[in-house]
Order: structure tokens, then sequence, then C-alpha cells
């Protein structure tokens, strides 16, 4: 078995970028149903903190916005050869806040951006909705002081592009993804899950670490046969 | 001239294309080979080596080969019929070098 770790790039990127998408209403907000499935409106794939995870709520039961995140894997030099054992993303988290009391939990999908070195605010509606990790990390259980991680699952793993990029992304899973609306209780208030993405640099960036093996033919000799 | 036919079994093809051979001679280095051949996951695989010495006890093991690599099966060996030692004709030219008519 043999173990390798990918990265995205940093900025500026080479073949595989991170970053955050958003549908963003402005102070005035929107309706929930127009926030989640609204076209996106801002990007960010440059800087350190990855807005992974955020739901902020406008005034009236309306909400401001909603981020995921994206991160993409060159995982090409696994080659078509290799047979992928697992597979864990692990994502350094920064901050964290539930001034929405909805305990927000965080999950991982594919994700389907444009352009593998850069994001664009249509990328926002590319993300899925099927889970590539079988246990969400829970608000409480998302750490900003260490690597969170996700063990891929089958889905996951069948994600992984042996010969290209590996496109991931990160969505609140109980809201966002469930599309369940949350109790407003207040204007302007927020609640996310951050992480650092591959600018903040080594140490902190996102990693996908992926074991697999190539296999080499098995045969067997048998007895020779036709001897004179 | 004594002759056999060398067999081997494809058990696994790694997932890729793979071809098979056989390495042959008098002592387990081998030193002979066949061409390799495509070779099918579950299917038996051979190839006959002809002009052997008679009497002679032979080793073999077939070898599997992919992009990843390549394996072998386990050494075996066979004896061929006849009296080692015994000189085996040939053709004409072999006749001739017996009988001292040429070096």
């Amino acid at each position: 078995m043999s173990t390798k770790t990918f990265y995205p790039d940093a900025n500026p990127e080479v073949s595989s970028v991170d970053g955050h998408v958003a549908h963003y209403a402005g102070a005035v907000g929107d309706t929930w149903a127009n926030i989640r499935n609204g076209a996106g409106t801002h990007y960010a794939d440059s800087g350190n903190i990855l807005h992974s995870a955020w739901i902020q709520a406008a005034n009236s039961n309306l909400w401001v916005q909603i981020k995921r995140g994206v991160l993409l894997f060159d995982t090409s030099s696994l080659t078509a050869q290799a047979t992928i054992i697992s597979a864990t993303l692990s994502i350094f988290g920064s901050d964290k806040d539930d001034q929405l009391g909805c305990s927000p939990d965080i999950n991982v999908y594919a994700s389907a951006p444009v352009s593998n070195i850069a994001l664009e605010a249509g990328d926002y509606d590319s993300l899925g909705i099927i889970p590539l990790c079988d246990i969400p990390i829970t608000y409480a259980n998302w750490s900003i002081t260490t690597y969170n991680n996700f063990l891929l699952n089958t889905v996951g793993l069948a994600a992984i592009s042996k010969t290209g990029v590996t496109k991931l992304g990160l969505r609140n899973a109980n809201y966002d993804v469930a599309n369940v609306e949350p109790t407003w209780v207040s204007g302007l208030v927020s609640s996310y899950l951050f992480a650092y993405q591959a600018d903040k640099g080594v140490g902190f960036k996102p990693k996908l670490v992926i074991v697999y093996h190539t296999r080499v033919p098995v045969v067997a000799t048998l007895a020779a046969t036709g001897v004179t | 001239m004594a002759q056999a036919t060398l067999n081997g079994f494809l058990d696994d093809d790694g997932g890729l294309p793979t071809e098979a051979m056989f390495e042959w001679g008098m002592t387990n280095d081998y030193g002979m080979k066949t061409p390799w051949q495509p070779a099918t996951i579950g299917v038996q695989f051979s190839a006959t080596i002809m002009n052997l010495c008679p009497g002679q006890a032979y080793h073999f093991r077939a070898v599997g080969r992919n992009a990843n690599g390549d394996s072998y099966g386990a050494d075996m060996t066979f004896s061929t019929l006849g009296e080692l030692g015994l000189p085996t004709l040939v053709d004409e030219f072999d006749i001739l070098r017996l009988i001292g008519a040429i070096e």
C-alpha cells in the first residue's frame, strides 16, 4: 500500500483552487429559498480563510447569505492503475460561531467549478447534496485548533479522479443541504464554521490523504505437459 | 529432439492488460525465455519449448507483467525422456560433426 497527500494550490493556482462561493442578498435579505437555490453572487479564492459553511440572517425572517467551500486537489499522479483503499479530507478549522443557536454541522460534497484554477460566483450552485462522508462534523466537534477529518465513504472514493483533479466542496449539512430553514432569531447574526485555505501555508492548508495500491499480476506455474 | 509444453495460469491481472511468458533452463537461474503472450485472467497459458537435451532436468516458472510490474510463479521442474549425455542428431551437420567431417 502507498499513501499520497494532496493539497490545493495557494494563490496563484497552477492546477487546483480552493476558496468559497456565496449567494449574498445584502442586509435587506431574501427568502431562504432564494438564498439557498439562487445563483451565486460572490466568490473568493485567495486569502487565508475558507468560509466553508456560513448562514447569516437579515431582518424580518429573511437571510443575508449562505456560503459554501470549494476544494480541488490535483490527484492525477495516482494514475489509472491505482486502486483506492481509503481517503480522508482534513480541514484545519480557523473559527466558528453560532449566533443563530442552530448548531450547524458540516460535510463534504462534490463540486464542479467551471475552472480548476479560479472560482467564479456561478460555482455556488455546482455543489452537490450527496454526502461524500457518512458522518458530518457537528458544530460542537468542529475544532479550531487542529485538523477536522472527513473519512470519505464509497461515493467519496468514487469521486476521486485518478487521472485528473478531484473536486470537493463543503456545505452546512443540516440546514443548507437539508433545505431546512433555521429558526430566525435576530437580524444580521451568523452561524458559521470557518477553516484555513491553502494560502495559510504548511501545517494549516486543506489536505486529501489517499491510501491506495497498484497491483501486479498473480500467476501460477502449472506442471509441464507433452514432455518427450 | 525433446520438447515440453510449459503451462501457467493467470489468477489476477491487477485490473490491467497483462502478458505472460516462461523463464526456463537447466537450473533455477533459468537463462531462457519464451516470448511474451497476452494473458487472460482465469485462463491457462502455455508455450512449447523444443530442442531440449534428452534425460535432462529443467526448471521453469511462469512470469506475468502489467503496467505496475512483473510477478513470478513458483519454480517447477520436469525431465525429458531418454538417456542423459547421448548426443541428439538433428540434421546432417550434426552427423558430419560426429564423424569429424567438419569442425
